[in-house]
């Protein structure tokens, strides 16, 4: 049909299908800013467009609904690459973050101050009720609309509502724009998706329906007929080479116990074959075709089915060791199946997978016997945080992956470019130096894109074919083959005096791996190192065991596995509390960290290395809780006029680490150029939490020039220099560590060059604002610098190197208080009050730490009360779209949520920089249950704490 | 994917059009939503690949017609809400569609004619009373309404009631899928009481009205009665065991607060 309608003011007329998606056919068109976050299911908001003045979602419309029509997107708003009023408030109010449906929001938010010139509270609630926002959380949109009013009436009208820091600082620890905030809320071209080009070839993968089986036999040969198929996939024709999809330092700690295809189904999900062809259509078609014989197998699918005594196993091949290799391995491999492949352990680390353990590992300081046995009360106590919960990032899992003669191109959405090909270059038995790895601006990411999960197929597939392929996760697939927190269960048992000191800590932490073994050893063994370490106690012990199972896969998530250690023992802190008769913030404050304690029980958890006890350098703990306690008015009853409604309060203690120091290692590389502007190139991986900008700040604090004097470059094997990724909160110490020294580096070369330049001893020169290097008798510009070295006889391009690795840790600390109302006859669970007090060292984005921490806390909120996989009978997940699955909307943010940084001036961080984002995840679940608790008295002691899971530890349901 | 869209110019020819494998398309968010699709795939039923556009076609007015209210079916939820003329509790059930883009689009025609079981519309609809005027039919209940006949609603009569009704609904999230939808209209001449989630359909509680009515259903004998009355299946939402509590327990809670005439404060 020939279609006319206006599109952003402009009459267009497109030959398309009456049927085509209106989404798919605007994408299609240019407009990039209506991307597909839920596969037409229209939850997200992604797919928002303008239709003759209503906001709508473009994926429930079909061309022949748009006949004649008016339509805007975002591109509208951005005249000249100018940002609209409402775009420049939300990249300053801190809300731009990985962005993947921001201009979506900001073409909502546009509408209703169009509609609305000031809109209450509930009135932007309203207008955003169909954006799902994983990153920030939602309320500092409130604080967008109020700037955006503010920026209507004056443009250059300035953010005054985050706070800043350090009066003596330029660019630390103020509110700047972030460095890509612009081009990601105009919508620009910059995810992978935008990436691919004409000509490419899709794949498309064949999962299996089973959660175990064997694949007996597969038969590709009508497929491989169909015109436009390009190859397919299978164990047959992929290479025998095993490895773990954990983006983790290598070696990893963790088990390479699968391969690209292989024989044997462990997860419905798992990677049966892949097709590539020229279109979806013909891919569709060709997977049809496929016909697959399976074996059935019985599966297991909980901690407790994997554990006991002839559970089947789900990893019964042949067992190898790279090094330290126990001395029963020839007993263990005297039987096993050699269709369940290998399974190879880089060293050592308490696995058994005749017995379906991926890992474990045991520990502790001091005597528990003595420890408990000089206790005047114990108290052992079980918890099941077992739900498996979601990553959900907007942009699913994406890859285009092509070649440039002999060399590999790979663009990715990922949290580890350095790691996707080096693993990448093991699996195709080719060099790091024939792949490039480009990270794209990643639209959401929380752990999920620190694995390898699809990125080397279509490497594999590109680089056998000379095919330039893209891949795209769908929805589904990201519920089904991506990684979740793996489940736990949790048991505590405390042994204290009467007073309330702790004498004896014990934590047996057993975890849900699923079928494969990433971050096996880490996840859970983090459980105890993020939260034993909130106390001070001679004893401290820990068993840790990680079990094979046929759910889904697992890995890691915001948090890794301190969320569900720090629930189980926060709440068992507050348990023990209740039975001495203590109040549980006086019990924190009796038992907790202060800055200087030395955290000795870290001698025993090293993540797949010895551990070192360290010093709790800097620790803001007791401002927030002090601070806290004031803001809720702790011990103050609060009493509902509603007779079925009884309210409480919670207080808990987190922390988390900034990285791992001696594990990790990042390096930057600055350049100054003719102008005497810098290029920054950084290892670091952004992923929306504004990396780039802290790395942008410290080159432009320490060289004392404007950040828009400084580009970054980031993320790209060829053009950066090493760093192991964004993970382990490891973005500000390590790579803003690096890009600091790197700019330390160069400001020593201006500084010694411009002394011979002024010809004045070094000791006389100092930086000074703007750009310029002032001594006693004269001064020299940067722009002239540059000129003087990069001229015909100049002694060459300033270049500086920053290089950084520690031993040093830097914990961020913080108490997290809430107040609930439960309803005790419906069983629904109110969050009227949340607060955040975290000590973040110096906040070096404020607004966009704000807003980390609110979206942390908010998907800890939806982790406690509502989210999670359900399986059926047959290990399928029945719940893999955004709404069965359920995530936190606006209408579920607390109704006081106030996020308070925490000053305090870590030694090693970056100008006292700790780490953000990932410490916000471990307060929900353990405050929210106590504070039930408080309320009407029962503990909640399993996830999700669901309406009905409150009704039945009330009796109401039996 | 749909593949064949056709355009009628009049409600008439709209009606000829129609055969079984048709369907009206006004919205959209019913028949181009991607689980509506696989919902027909798991049922095994074939993929919408036809429809008929109404959205031009319908009226979206609302109007009194002495003592009853004429709503035009293609009314969008949003217009709905927004309009002064709408009652407040048909108000509250549209505002339950979390998402104002879903509003914007969904018509009220669309909404009854997809006849969802957990619908939050419904229930208010039957317990208002309210009819439905077919396009070459005469009109019918909206409680009696079958969607498997794929009529072309045109108008929404809500006659003149008498008593209170509230609402309430059973969610997880503000975004989830309800658990339970109910309705109850309590009044000196009769009383309704509807049910979603709980059937392939919404119900309407008849026997239990009639106990309300006589008085000997009330307060927990009531909410018993409710849960011993119903059959729901376990799903997503909640356990079978956790809808006859919630529904019990919120019917006979409405029916309080609608006796003493007060709006539930939620």
């Amino acid at each position: 049909m020939k279609l006319n309608f206006v599109l952003n003011g402009t009459p267009r007329q497109v030959y398309t299908e009456q049927g085509e998606n209106v989404r798919q056919l605007l994408y299609r068109i240019g407009i990039n800013s209506v991307r597909n976050s839920d596969d037409g299911y229209a939850f997200a908001g992604s797919d928002s467009i303008l239709l003759d003045g209503k906001i709508v979602s473009s994926s429930l419309l079909i061309a022949a609904q748009i006949q004649g029509s008016q339509i805007k997107t975002v591109e509208s708003l951005s005249k000249q690459g100018m940002l609209s009023p409402v775009q420049s408030a939300m990249v300053d109010a801190g809300i731009v973050q990985s962005a993947y449906n921001i201009p979506a929001a900001a073409l909502i938010l546009t509408e209703l101050l169009d509609r609305i010139s000031e809109p209450t509270k509930e009135e932007i609630k309203d207008a955003m009720s169909a954006v799902f926002i994983r990153d920030s959380g939602y309320e500092q949109f409130y604080n967008a609309v109020a700037l955006a009013i503010k920026r209507t009436k004056d443009p250059d009208y300035k953010n005054t509502l985050p706070p800043e820091f350090r009066d003596d600082l330029k660019f630390i620890g103020k509110v700047k724009r972030k460095v890509d905030g612009a081009k990601l809320v105009r919508g620009e071209r910059v995810f992978v998706e935008d990436r691919r080009e004409e000509g490419s070839a899709v794949l498309k993968m064949l999962r299996s329906p089973h959660a175990s089986a064997y694949i007996k036999s597969i038969d590709i040969a009508q497929a491989q007929k169909i015109p436009g198929v390009v190859t397919i996939l299978t164990h047959e024709n992929t290479p025998d080479v095993w490895y773990t999809q954990a983006g983790q330092g290598f070696p990893e700690p963790s088990p390479y116990d699968r391969r690209l295809f292989g024989e044997k189904m462990n997860h419905v999900g798992d990677r049966v074959a892949a097709v590539v062809a020229d279109n979806y259509e013909i891919a569709d078609l060709a997977l049809s075709k496929i016909k697959v014989e399976y074996e059935v197998l019985k599966h297991v699918m909980t901690i407790d089915e994997a554990q006991a005594p002839g559970a089947p196993l789900i990893h019964d091949g042949e067992i190898f060791y790279r090094v330290g290799a126990p001395h029963d391995l020839a007993e263990k491999n005297k039987k096993f199946d050699p269709r369940d492949g290998k399974i190879i352990y880089p060293f050592p680390i308490g696995g058994d997978p005749r017995k379906n353990i991926a890992a474990s590992v045991s520990g502790g300081i001091g005597d528990m016997g003595k420890g408990f046995s000089d206790a005047d009360v114990i108290m052992e106590r079980e918890y099941r945080p077992e739900s498996h919960i979601q990553c959900t990032p907007l942009e699913t899992h994406t890859v285009y992956t092509k070649m440039d003669g002999d060399r590999l191109i790979m663009h990715c959405s990922t949290q580890v470019p350095f790691h996707v090909r080096r693993i990448t270059a093991s699996i195709l038995g080719i060099s790091e130096n024939k792949i490039r790895v480009i990270k794209e601006r990643v639209g959401g990411g929380y752990g999920s894109k620190q694995d390898i999960l699809l990125e080397e197929v279509c490497a594999f597939a590109t680089h056998s074919t000379g095919r330039s392929i893209f891949h795209q996760y769908s929805r589904k697939e990201e519920f089904e083959s991506c990684s979740t927190r793996k489940p736990m269960k949790i048991r505590v048992k405390l042994g204290a005096k009467k007073d309330g000191k702790l004498t004896a800590v014990y934590m047996d932490v057993k975890a849900n791996a699923g079928p494969y073994g990433a971050h096996a050893l880490t996840v859970p063994m983090n459980a105890c190192a993020k939260s034993m370490p909130l106390f001070l106690c001679d004893n401290f012990g820990f068993d840790v065991a990680v079990y094979y199972s046929n759910a889904s896969p697992t890995g890691a998530y915001q948090g890794y596995g301190a969320p569900k250690g720090s629930y189980a023992l926060q709440m068992a802190a507050a348990e023990l509390a209740e039975k001495l008769g203590m109040d549980p913030l006086n019990f924190l404050e009796l038992n907790r960290v202060h800055e200087g304690s030395m955290l000795e029980i870290l001698k025993c958890l090293g993540e797949g290395r010895e551990g070192v006890a360290v010093p709790a350098e800097s620790c803001g703990l007791g401002t927030a809780l002090k601070e806290g306690a004031k803001m809720i008015h702790w011990g103050k009853k609060e009493v509902s006029n509603d007779p079925d409604v009884e309210i409480g309060k919670g207080v808990v203690i987190i922390q988390q680490g900034s990285g791992l120091p001696g594990l990790d290692q990042s390096n930057a590389m600055i350049k100054m150029l003719g102008d005497g502007t810098f290029m920054l190139f950084s290892g670091g991986a952004d992923l929306g939490t504004g990396l780039d900008t802290v790395c942008v700040k410290m080159a432009s604090e320490t060289l004392q020039t404007e950040m828009d004097n400084v580009s970054i470059l980031s993320g790209d094997t060829d053009n950066t220099p090493f760093d192991t990724g964004a993970y382990a909160s490891s973005g500000t110490y390590f790579s803003g560590s690096a890009a600091l020294l790197a700019a330390r580096d160069i400001k020593d070369k201006i500084l010694k060059t411009a002394s011979k330049i002024l010809d004045e001893p070094l000791e006389d020169l100092r930086i000074q604002y703007p750009g310029k290097v002032v001594g006693k008798k004269d001064e020299l510009t940067y722009a002239k610098l540059a000129w003087h070295t990069q001229a015909g006889e100049g002694q060459g391009q300033l270049i500086g190197l920053g290089h950084f690795t520690t031993d040093k840790a830097a914990f961020p600390y913080g108490a997290h208080f809430v107040q609930v109302a439960v309803n005790k006859r419906t069983g629904a669970i109110k969050v009227q009050k949340y607060y955040a007090l975290q000590d973040a060292g110096m906040p070096i984005n404020p607004e966009l730490a704000q807003g980390q921490i609110f979206g942390g806390v908010l998907k800890s909120i939806g982790h406690t009360l509502y989210e999670g996989l359900v399986y059926d009978s047959d290990g399928s997940a029945i719940n893999t779209d955004l709404r069965s699955y359920g995530v936190p909307m606006i209408g579920d943010v607390p109704e006081d949520f106030q996020v308070k940084l925490i000053y305090t001036d870590d030694p090693y961080g970056p100008y006292g920089a700790k780490s953000i984002s990932e410490i916000a995840t471990n307060g929900a679940a353990p405050v929210i249950a106590n504070a039930i608790h408080d309320a009407i008295g029962i503990w909640m002691r399993k996830w999700p704490f669901s309406p009905e899971a409150v009704l039945r530890e009330l009796g109401k349901i039996g | 994917m749909i593949k064949e869209v056709f355009k009628p110019a009049s409600i008439e020819e709209a009606v000829k059009l129609k055969s079984e494998s048709i369907f009206y398309l006004s919205g959209g968010t019913q028949i181009n939503w991607a689980q509506a699709q696989a919902d027909r795939k798991l049922n095994g039923k074939p993929a919408i690949e036809k429809v008929i556009l109404v959205q031009d076609l319908l009226s979206k007015e609302i109007k009194k017609q002495g003592s009853d209210l004429f709503i035009g079916a293609g009314i969008t939820l949003q217009e709905l809400i927004d309009s002064s003329q709408t009652p407040g509790v048909l108000k509250k059930a549209a505002g339950y569609i979390a998402s104002r883009n879903i509003r914007n689009m969904a018509t009220l025609g669309g909404n009854i004619a997809a006849n969802r079981p957990d619908s939050y519309i419904l229930p208010c609809l039957i317990a208002l009373n309210a009819e439905v005027i077919i396009a070459d039919k005469e009109k019918i209940s909206v409680e009696s309404y079958d969607s498997r006949k794929n009529y072309l609603i045109t108008q929404i009569i809500l006659p003149r009631v008498d008593g209170v009704c509230v609402i309430d609904v059973a969610l997880k999230s503000s975004g989830a899928y309800p658990s339970v939808t109910c309705a109850v209209r309590v009044s000196d001449k009769d009383v309704v009481v509807a049910l979603g989630c709980v059937s392939d359909h919404v119900i309407r509680l008849k026997e239990i009205e009639s106990g309300i009515m006589d008085g000997s259903l009330s307060g927990d004998t009531l909410a018993a009665a409710v849960a011993n009355k119903i059959h729901p299946k376990s799903d997503l939402s909640g356990s079978a065991a956790y809808k006859k509590y919630i529904s019990g327990s919120m019917i006979a809670h409405l029916v309080a607060l609608s006796q003493k005439g007060a709006e539930r404060k939620l």
